[in-house]
């Protein structure tokens, strides 16, 4: 039976989102019109039920005292990489990198303390909890189950859920022998025949939300290192949560087993076509990228071989070179970060240029390039012989590394050879200079 | 290199595109010695350089940079040590539609080798559009054959946009530390 007051597209909760960078909240906003059926809608400061507030961002602390001091009542969504115990009976907590079915959990939660208590929204986050238990993860989220038992806050019979949602429901996995990671079918002691169409690829064997809590023993060094992991988190991301990491693995099987590939997630169909080196996507590319930033969990992806005759449908949806793609994704998804495990010291070499014309400009990227080509020099050290902040390089080595183009020699490869001699003046640096002066229209 | 006087040479085979390349960056309407081809060359476009193309780019403090393009006939190559003398740098432009674009690029790596040890290269691939085939990674795959790591772009000849990528990436690679004042 649905309530009068069921928070229905006709009649979308308005939500004010403070302190995000711009294209966070473009992401969101997609999100709440493509994933969530227009039922949140973004709105202006005064007319909302409720705030979302990014407490990473500049004079945040600010920004929520000045905030909460105007809206007393209203339920706040605070978000940021490091734990917040909210202190108002109306405010949330959300962790970064922000998971859609968390924030769908959390926002269903705050708009039932909307108008009293009173719940208004249909429950998107329940079917998404239909979903987990077919996977057998079981147990709602702990701020959902906090709810249910207290009056008032109960869930209510649903209908189910929108169409667009039923893309984002996990596929269960079929059991298979143990393989290498994300590597599928490529043999192993005995040879296998060709896998089948069809048959559905572990991309990420172990879940990654299956974690372990680290031993009694290693939390006090682990807490000491708190400082240390916040500072580290603001320039290290984990490819593998977000659609850069899915469609990297997914395109290194599609060309170890020449064969197209299919990925399906939260998101329309992509298939990646190794022969052409191409990728098919029947969504509108700004909305993918737009996708870039929403942490992904594997149950919700599924990579399947494609027949080999299939072909793109010549209506609808679009290809583009798989580089071209990756490398734009790379970009917006890294945000002038670099993959988890990356060492800065490692002295770091590019295969190749990349083809810089046809790819989204990077600040510095040419430069970048020139140096990397050339000389192997670390992150630290290539930050300062171009003198540049280190998010340029950051960005370009994780789109370039993306796009397989990175090399590294070890330190202690290097140690036996004699020092790169760091690129000098050149002859005419003076000419040089004015000639890219003006070729960038400054200087006649 | 003269004071004040300062070359860039663009060569490449017949219809690479070099006309359309000094034409998309030149200030002033480039000088050309177009002739009617009467040659093998008819067969690819009606006129050909017969001896240059020429073209400028006015610098800060009234110096200029000089673009030339080298005719594309293998016939005229005894002009390219004339053309080269005092250049920054190479540009050099493949057409990716000719029956084989490698023989094109061996050829004109060897014909420039000493040009290039002194100075710089910088590769444009046009045509890409209307073939695909070979793809940018097996020409850097020729390229390694010659021990060389240089920018390889594709790019449209009538783009100003992708030219002026291309001559950035020679500069860069004669400096990397250079850096254009704020």
């Amino acid at each position: 039976m649905s309530s009068p007051l069921d928070n229905d597209p006709a009649h979308p909760l308005r939500v004010t989102v403070l302190g995000m960078e711009q294209r966070a909240y473009s992401t969101l906003e997609l999100f709440f019109q493509n994933l969530c059926q227009n039922r949140y809608l973004i709105s202006g400061d005064g007319q909302a039920d409720i705030s979302i507030i990014d407490m990473d961002a500049a004079r945040a602390n600010e920004l929520y005292n000045e905030h909460r001091g105007r809206y007393p009542d209203r339920p706040i969504l605070l978000v940021s990489l490091t734990e917040i115990r909210p202190e108002h009976e109306k405010e949330r907590f959300l962790a970064k990198p922000i998971r859609p079915e968390m924030l769908l959990s959390s926002l269903e939660e705050l708009s039932r303390l909307v108008h009293n208590g009173v719940p208004r929204t249909r429950g998107l986050q329940e079917g998404v909890e239909h979903r987990e238990g077919e996977t057998g993860t079981g147990q709602p989220p702990p701020e959902v189950e906090s709810l249910q038992g207290k009056p008032g806050n109960q869930l209510h019979t649903l209908p189910s859920l929108p169409p667009v949602l039923d893309v984002v429901a996990p596929t269960p996995r079929r059991k298979q022998k143990p393989r290498p990671a994300g590597v599928a079918g490529d043999g192993g002691e005995t040879p296998e025949p060709a896998p089948p169409t069809g048959e559905i690829i572990p991309l990420f064997p172990r879940s990654r939300s299956a974690k372990q809590d680290p031993p009694e023993s290693d939390r006090t060094e682990l807490a000491e290192d708190e400082e240390r992991e916040r500072h580290k988190a603001s320039f290290l991301y984990e490819p593998d949560e977000y659609l850069q990491g899915y469609i990297q693995q997914a395109y290194r099987i599609a060309r170890e087993e020449r064969r197209n590939i299919s990925l399906k997630g939260p998101w329309r169909p992509i298939v990646l076509l190794p022969e052409s080196r191409e990728i098919w996507v029947e969504q509108s590319h700004a909305h993918l990228y737009a996708l870039s930033n929403m942490a992904i969990r594997p149950e919700d992806v599924t990579v399947t071989r494609l027949d080999p005759q299939w072909s793109p449908p010549k209506e609808g949806g679009s290809l583009l070179p798989v580089d071209q793609f990756l490398w734009k994704l790379a970009v917006r998804t890294a945000r002038g970060r670099i993959p988890a495990g990356t060492d800065l010291r490692a002295p770091v070499y590019l295969y190749h240029w990349p083809n810089l014309s046809r790819l989204l400009p990077v600040q510095h990227g040419l430069r970048i390039a020139a140096l990397w080509t050339r000389y192997p020099v670390s992150l630290m050290e290539a930050a300062t012989i171009l003198n540049i902040r280190p998010k340029y390089l950051f960005s370009f080595y994780s789109a370039a590394s993306a796009i397989g183009l990175i090399g590294h020699k070890s330190r202690t490869e290097g140690d036996h050879e004699p020092p790169q001699p760091p690129p000098q003046q050149h002859e005419h640096q003076g000419l040089l200079r004015k000639i890219l002066s003006r070729l960038r229209g400054r200087g006649r | 290199m003269s004071e004040g006087n300062y070359k860039l040479i663009f060569t490449g085979p017949v219809g690479a595109g070099k006309s359309s390349a000094i034409r998309a960056i030149s200030d002033t309407p480039p000088v050309t010695t177009d002739a009617t081809a009467t040659d093998m060359t008819q067969n690819i476009k009606e006129t050909t350089t017969v001896a240059m193309d020429y073209g400028t780019l006015q610098l800060e403090g009234g110096e200029f940079l000089h673009l030339y393009g080298t005719p594309g006939q293998e016939r005229f190559s005894f002009m390219w040590d004339i053309l080269t003398k005092g250049g920054i740098g190479l540009i050099l432009l493949l057409d990716n539609t000719r029956p084989d674009p490698f023989h094109d690029l061996r050829f004109f790596l060897n014909s420039f080798k000493g040009f290039i040890t002194t100075t710089q290269l910088a590769i444009g691939v046009t045509q890409m559009d209307r073939c695909a085939n070979p793809p940018l990674e097996k020409y850097h795959e020729q390229m390694r054959s010659f021990g060389l790591k240089v920018p390889l772009f594709e790019v449209d000849a009538r783009r100003r946009r992708d030219i002026i990528v291309l001559i950035e990436a020679l500069l860069f690679s004669l400096a990397p530390n250079l850096k254009v004042s704020a």
